[in-house]
């Protein structure tokens, strides 16, 4: 099984948004997916329509429950979704001391292998205790990148983080930055896409490109993925499916990547 | 060059994606050793201030574990009843905090050593001390685009506020002028608020933002805008 964290160092830069809709454009793509939040404020049970409250993550590290009775059912068979559950604010910092060392996303890991081919983190802003906790369980990580001022300072920083984990000895890998909130209409936002794709490797750097879309909002508000907004999704929703593609050629899930030649247009 | 770059220069960049594991190929010439940001990773300081490491990664000031689901029930609402958020600071309980002079003040949070810290070091005494000093659940350095300089335990939509909060805030020194940078109270719930202290630094403008029972007096306020300055006004060896 795969582990990706969705990790930034700057909040509000779309993260939850890229977690839930990179794992259902996966899920849609084959891959059994299961999306756990890790963050104690519960970013994605917040950004989903009528989910029930239930224990959750918090009830899995809490009361040791079974990964089965936690995990939330999709329309998809291949997607499932754990979300944080119900936690007070005040026990949030008695469960990111529970999820530091990673030894509760390692068990969650471990449990999830049978049955998942991909585990999605999606993680607290920062790189805090749990964001770090996350980090060391990983394959890859996938960074969110707000295409505004700013932005770039957090790119240094988590290669920073990186290369500590790896010093440490871990494995996970850059998946890649994900430009987000793309406004081609405004020199700022373009700058700070003009300096990743220039200053940063092509191997690190999403070909897909999330742009500011109104879509989003709505999609956020009806609490779905914006591929479930209605029966015909609208096109942003394929750049999901695009950035799926990549990331799984990232990460060495491409099913096939023997070149099977033309194939022929007529029957 | 953009004026908002802050990629660094393209060696150490270079050098920098290969410690990452980016690139297979470093730069010409030996490496820096690995920087003492890595401690941090490896191990919670076990004591004091001088334990922590600098690092931008910021994994905080240890984190005391509690009895967090180990109770008869593995219920949350046993471990609040049974442990508050955070024991206060040995020297840190509200009425000393506002009779203790400054420079007592500034040796309990930092040591003899604050000339010495890096500022990611001051910072995290900065916002244990903060959690100690006032029961907060949640504390963070922000700047003004709510990118933290130090976070325990505040949620990433609490940081996205920091922007419209900030810019609101100038709004209405416009109006209201004040002396000083200004301070917002968000109520969160019925029990809780998020309490943004905003001060004029060497580096700028910065937020500091708790979660707590209830606001701080302005005494408080003060106090911590005043440390917030002097977190940031010394050259560390960062």
């Amino acid at each position: 099984m795969k582990v990706i964290g969705v990790v930034s160092q700057k909040g509000g830069v779309g993260k939850t948004t890229v977690a839930l809709n990179l794992a259902y454009a996966l899920a849609r793509r084959g891959q059994r997916v299961l999306l756990a939040d890790t963050d104690p404020q519960g970013g994605v049970g917040l950004s989903l329509q009528r989910l029930q409250p239930g224990p959750g993550f918090a009830g899995y590290v809490a009361r040791k429950l079974p990964l089965e009775s936690v995990v939330v059912k999709t329309r998809l068979p291949e997607f499932d979704v754990l979300p944080m559950g119900n936690i007070a604010i005040q026990d949030t910092h008695a469960l990111a001391a529970r999820l530091v060392d990673g030894a509760e996303l390692r068990r969650l890991v471990s449990d999830a292998g049978p049955r998942y081919g991909i585990l999605v983190l999606d993680t607290p802003s920062g790189f805090t205790g749990v964001t770090l906790g996350a980090m060391r369980v990983s394959t890859a990580v996938v960074s969110p990148l707000q295409a505004e001022p700013l932005a770039m300072r957090s790119a240094s920083q988590l290669l920073e983080v990186l290369a500590a984990l790896r010093a440490e000895g871990a494995t996970l890998t850059l998946g890649g930055f994900l430009l987000t909130m793309l406004d081609l209409h405004n020199a700022d936002s373009l700058g700070v896409a003009m300096e990743a794709w220039s200053d940063l490797p092509n191997a690190v750097v999403f070909q897909t490109t999330i742009p500011r879309d109104p879509l989003f909002l709505r999609a956020s508000g009806a609490g779905v993925p914006v591929g479930l907004l209605s029966h015909q999704p609208p096109p942003v929703a394929a750049l999901f499916e695009q950035a799926a593609m990549e990331l799984e050629a990232r990460i060495g899930l491409a099913k096939d990547e023997k070149d099977d030649g033309p194939i022929p247009l007529f029957a | 060059m953009a004026p908002y770059r802050s990629l660094p220069d393209a060696e150490t960049l270079s050098r920098l994606l290969y410690r990452a594991g980016v690139t297979s190929n470093g730069p010409a010439g030996p490496f820096a050793a690995p920087s003492d940001r890595i401690s941090i990773l490896a191990a919670e300081p076990s004591d004091g201030p001088r334990a922590r490491a600098a690092s931008p990664v910021s994994a905080g000031a240890p984190i005391a574990p509690r009895a967090f689901g180990e109770t008869e029930h593995g219920d949350f609402s046993d471990v609040i009843a049974s442990a508050p958020p955070e024991e206060p600071a040995d020297s840190g309980s509200l009425p000393t905090i506002a009779e203790m002079s400054e420079a007592d003040l500034q040796a309990s949070i930092f040591g003899p050593h604050l000339e010495s810290m890096p500022t990611e070091e001051r910072l995290g005494a900065f916002v244990q001390w903060l959690m100690g000093g006032t029961g907060a659940f949640a504390a963070f350095v922000a700047d003004t685009e709510g990118l933290p300089l130090t976070n325990r335990n505040a949620p990433e939509s609490y940081l996205a506020a920091i922007g419209p909060l900030g810019r609101a805030q100038e709004t209405i020194a416009r109006f209201v002028p004040s002396p000083e940078a200004g301070s917002s109270t968000v109520e969160l719930d019925h029990q809780n608020v998020l309490q943004v202290i905003w001060s004029d630094t060497a580096a700028g403008r910065l937020a500091v933002g708790l979660v707590l029972g209830g606001a701080l007096d302005q005494t408080m306020v003060r106090r911590i805008r005043k440390i917030t300055q002097l977190s940031m006004s010394i050259r560390g060896e960062a």
